[in-house]
């Protein structure tokens, strides 16, 4: 055979091969999976595991995680591990933490093993650490390599608000702080059901858009906190599956009321080729950016915080000016 | 200078054609989209909402809804129109570096003036200062690191007071390492100050993308591309007579030296364009003035319209097949995949031609 024919043969193949793929799948749209499904919550299971050092748990990743005795020296690998250290009242039993590590303020004084990209295996050693907290979500490469140190390496990972829950145990069972774990999550749950229980009288529920970028658009969809809080705040997410990327013409189609975006990227939003004539939150400038003490994108126990001021966004006339929820309409008395 | 009948002939049937065939893959383009809007934007209301735009006159159809008017006029028309204006620029660049440097590897990314406005436009990104000027400083910014890449790839080559055309290559793709480099040096730089929407900004630059293309950029590059073609179009003789090499051209009256610099301004002028709107998209310079040349002959005349409707079918060819098979994967991905076995291809069948 010569060069031409494989060449041309190949190309035929390849051209097929697509035609079949084409026929073969249904129109999908442009939205790519962004999470695993849900895992089973370990509520519930957690009253049986042992209270006392040495113990052996199993992580958010799966793993089983031993801890001899109760960790002293504690390296965070994450800003949302950081902050959960510090709710769970470990503050002094924190050795170092990453350059990224904003909240709460005092975090910023501890030493630092590096930042996202320059995390250094070295340094977290040279803390002679007796337990590393790492979230698989942005530290799935020096976990890796993390195994050659000997030291227990526990990996947290939350998707929605549920696995928050199960990560603050997952952390207070390993640092011996069951206590302080449970009222953390009962004080979440506590905040969450107030602000259900006020925005349940709005008569709308706005529809939202969270946006992480603009080229391409990074959003969340079902599965996530980020649409458990939209819906707490009695906003509906436009992002109906789990998803991590949504097209132009989606959103368009999906009308948001209001975009969730950091304040760095609105202007990016504002310039979307068609969005200025047709998108309401554009239209409007419905923009909401969570205040400097809370978050939309860490999964701690401050997200309480960020659903009660954007409940508040949403619907205004069910708050007072100082985000308390607003009385009651109450019928004035017969004289 | 005027050809036989056969060969105008020969000529226009090819230019009909292709004009034909870049207004199908047009509309084509317009009519895909993504697959959650296929349901509400059906033809009936794109025509309706092209007709309702254009004006045209003795056509009544419903007025299509205004959600169903922005996707097909803001979103997905700047996007097709801009792609075929990018591969437009593309293959201007690419007859003009090819004819100047009587190689058929000299396209814009070879010879280092894509890598250099690639850093032009991603230094503005890392600054933040992409709403500057009207939007234009990534655009004066690619040119002006554009047109010093090629400066400094001219001085390196310079022998004698001359530049040889071996020399010039070598000396492109090393300035034009060394600038992509400087490239990925913003992109760390973006990830380590913590603003990571930078550096997938960059990034996405650096794939090649025509995703949110809006009229503003088809304002952007409209009078870019209509100053390249004009210098270009009035140089096609000189154009021509380069193709007989260097010394032919100096007897037969060219200032040699003189009319590569020009060329390479408006070479570079067209690339900076395609390079700030789209990023950087690679193989169109390279393969379709090639592919041209089978079609209608060395004649720049030809060529470099021929080139030019070719680039922009290659591109609106390449974003429908993104679109209907690849999810909206970015664009410069597919030129390259498609491009390199079609090189390869042209390689084998010894259709690669000096200048």
């Amino acid at each position: 055979m010569k060069p031409r024919n494989i060449l041309g043969f190949l190309f035929i193949l390849s051209m097929a091969g697509l035609v079949y793929w084409r026929i073969e799948r249904e129109p999908k749209p442009i939205i790519r999976t962004a999470h695993p499904p849900i895992q089973n919550t370990v509520e519930g299971q957690l009253a049986e595991l042992p209270v006392s050092f040495p113990l052996s748990l199993t992580d958010s990743s799966g793993r089983m995680v031993s801890i001899p005795a109760p960790p002293q020296r504690i390296v965070s690998l994450a800003p949302s591990c950081t902050e959960l250290l510090y709710d769970l009242g470990l503050d002094s039993r924190i050795s170092a933490d990453t350059t990224a590590d904003d909240f709460p303020p005092e975090a910023a004084k501890k030493p630092h093993i590096g930042g996202y990209s320059d995390m250094s295996v070295e340094r977290i050693i040279a803390q002679n650490p007796d337990l590393i907290v790492a979230d698989n979500a942005i530290n799935k490469q020096i976990i890796a390599q993390l195994s050659i140190a000997h030291v227990p390496v526990l990996v947290l990972e939350a998707h929605t608000i549920l696995e928050v829950y199960d990560t603050i145990r997952i952390l207070g069972r390993a640092t011996g702080q069951n206590a302080e774990a449970d009222r953390v999550v009962s004080g979440m749950k506590t905040r969450f059901d107030a602000i259900r229980k006020t925005v349940g009288r709005a008569i709308s529920r706005p529809r939202v858009l969270v946006m992480y970028g603009t080229d391409p658009i990074y959003t969340s969809g079902p599965g996530s906190f980020q649409d458990d809080l939209i819906s707490v705040a009695g906003g509906r997410n436009i992002v109906d599956r789990p998803a991590a990327q949504i097209s132009s013409e989606a959103v368009v189609l999906g009308q948001p009321d209001v975009i969730l975006c950091d304040d760095s990227i609105k202007d990016k939003v504002a310039q979307m080729p068609g969005w200025k004539e047709r998108v309401p939150a554009v239209m409007n400038s419905t923009f909401f950016t969570p205040s400097s003490d809370s978050t939309l994108v860490r999964a701690v126990p401050r997200l309480t915080k960020a659903a009660e001021e954007l409940a508040h966004f949403l619907h205004p006339e069910l708050f007072t000016a100082e985000g308390k929820p607003a009385p009651l309409y109450t019928a004035p008395q017969k004289p | 200078m005027t050809s036989p009948p056969g060969n105008r002939r020969k000529y226009f049937l090819p230019l009909v054609l292709l004009i034909a065939l870049l207004f199908g893959a047009i509309i084509a383009d317009v009519w895909t989209g993504d697959a959650e809007a296929t349901r509400t934007v059906t033809p009936m209301r794109i025509v309706s909402v092209l007709a309702s735009h254009l004006s045209v006159p003795g056509l009544h159809l419903p007025p299509a809804p205004g959600t169903v008017d922005t996707i097909v006029w803001s979103i997905r028309l700047p996007r097709v129109l801009g792609g075929a204006m990018i591969g437009m620029l593309l293959a201007l660049a690419g007859v003009a570096f090819q004819s100047l440097l009587l190689n058929p590897l000299a396209d814009p990314y070879f010879i280092g003036v894509s890598s250099g406005a690639g850093l032009g436009a991603a230094v503005i990104t890392l600054l933040g200062g992409t709403g500057l000027l009207a939007g234009f400083a990534p655009t004066l910014a690619a040119f002006a690191a554009g047109l010093a890449a090629v400066m400094l790839v001219y001085a390196l080559a310079r022998v004698n007071g001359r530049v040889p055309v071996q020399t010039f290559l070598l000396a492109g793709i090393v300035v034009g390492s060394a600038l992509y480099s400087l490239t990925k040096l913003t992109v760390s730089l973006a990830f380590r100050s913590g603003e990571a929407y930078k550096a997938t900004a960059i990034l996405t630059q650096l794939l090649g993308s025509l995703n949110y293309l809006g009229w503003r950029d088809v304002g952007l590059l409209l009078p870019f591309g209509v100053i390249g073609a004009l210098v270009l179009g009035a140089n096609w003789r000189e154009l021509n007579m380069m193709a007989l090499g260097e010394e032919s051209a100096a007897h037969l009256g060219v200032d040699t030296e003189r009319f590569k610099r020009r060329v390479l301004v408006a070479g570079t002028l067209v690339t900076a364009a395609a390079v700030s709107v789209g990023g950087i998209i690679a193989f169109v310079g390279m393969v379709v003035p090639q592919i041209a040349r089978r079609i209608v002959g060395p004649d720049h005349r030809r060529l470099l319209p021929t080139s030019m409707l070719l680039g922009g079918l290659v591109l609106v060819v390449a974003d429908w097949l993104s679109r209907v098979y690849l999810q909206g994967l970015d664009i410069g991905v597919i030129t390259s995949l498609i491009g390199a076995p079609v090189f390869c291809w042209l390689l084998r069948q010894r259709m690669v031609t000096m200048g």
